[in-house]
């Protein structure tokens, strides 16, 4: 046979006919006559029907992961403002303000400063 | 008078209305009429018997969870043909993914026998292959070298004698999608086959070149 002959209608039908071929075949032994057929489908049925869908066992999966993410983000969150209190404190420090300035600011200030003249008031009319 | 009804004589609309009642027994009767269909579409498309079970069992499971959705008086037949269908396609995808398709080139045997029947099917144009293990043997393997979609196409086109309009409804693609699809996959077909000769026709070059060398 010279292949070099062969047309692109030949083959295509070759194609065709073994396609056409190959469905016809049938084993002896098929599976479709299996008596354990239908009590593997019904635990598959049972096994599918007792699974959570889709959703829930998402839910489940994510559960651990979203409690070590929340207690991460919790430490960082607390790491953070820690940080900025430490940092906003040494500024003001820095800024010549002294500490007690810093740590009682000037209202809470000008209430003592009003008590001790309220006292010192007292005191000069007791006198 | 009591008239004896057995399984074979309810209609399928009767037996879906009995599963969704929670009859369990109505749906292995149903099992029963159309599992012989049900494997034969799995073994269209895989040769391991493992392969096809699970395509079968599959289609079944999704059957029994969808049976709600079951337009009454609809053929119950082309509708668990739709399912198998569309597991089978949808298992081609997933090994392709996975690049589980294996490709395995015909032994030297198998290529004089295509030699052999496409001198046949030269001679005469409805010339049939009676030999059908083998040829489901080849098709298997030249099938592997072909896409999905190819594959899906020309199986249910040529073995399961789909029309058209049967394989747009059953893959839910546009009929002009299925045409296009259809031209490309009987080209992917030739291509295959042509490689195999050209393949062949190196060979006995080489053998050619090692006797005159």
């Amino acid at each position: 046979m010279k292949r070099q002959k062969i047309s692109n209608e030949q083959l295509d039908r070759l194609g065709v006919a073994l396609l056409q071929a190959a469905a016809k075949d049938q084993p002896e032994n098929a599976d479709s006559s299996s008596p354990y057929f239908m009590s593997r489908l019904r635990a598959r049925i049972n096994e599918e029907q007792n699974t959570p869908v889709f959703w829930e066992t998402s839910i489940l999966a994510a559960r651990n992961w979203l409690f070590g993410f929340s207690a991460v983000a919790l430490i960082f969150f607390i790491s953070s403002v820690w940080s900025v209190q430490n940092l906003s404190l040494q500024a003001n420090i820095n800024r010549g303000e002294s500490s007690e300035t810093v740590l009682f600011p000037a209202e809470e200030v000008s209430v003592l400063e009003r008590l001790n003249d309220d006292s010192a008031n007292s005191l000069e009319e007791q006198k | 008078m009591a008239i004896a009804i057995s399984a074979s004589d309810i209609s399928d609309d009767l037996l879906v209305e009995n599963i969704l009642a929670g009859d369990s027994s109505a749906f292995e009767t149903i099992v029963e009429r159309y599992r012989r269909r049900v494997f034969a579409i799995a073994r269209h498309f895989f040769r391991q018997p493992e392969t096809v079970e699970d395509i079968a069992q599959e289609t079944f499971t999704k059957a029994f969870f969808a049976l709600h959705s079951y337009q009454r008086g609809a053929s119950l037949e082309y509708w668990l043909a739709r399912i198998a269908v569309n597991n089978c396609y949808d298992e081609l995808r997933r090994r392709k993914s996975k690049g589980e398709l294996t490709v395995s080139d015909l032994t030297d045997d198998e290529v004089n026998w295509l030699d052999n029947k496409l001198s046949q099917v030269s001679m005469h144009k409805h010339a049939q292959i009676s030999d059908y293990q083998t040829a489901a043997e080849i098709t298997g393997k030249l099938l592997t070298k072909i896409s999905p979609e190819d594959r899906t196409i020309l199986i249910l086109l040529h073995a399961e004698e789909y029309s058209i309009a049967e394989i747009a409804k059953a893959m839910n693609w546009s009929e002009a999608k299925v045409k296009i699809r259809a031209f490309r996959a009987r080209h992917s077909l030739r291509s295959a086959l042509k490689r195999l000769n050209l393949t062949e026709q190196r060979k006995e070059q080489q053998e050619a070149a090692f006797l005159a060398g």
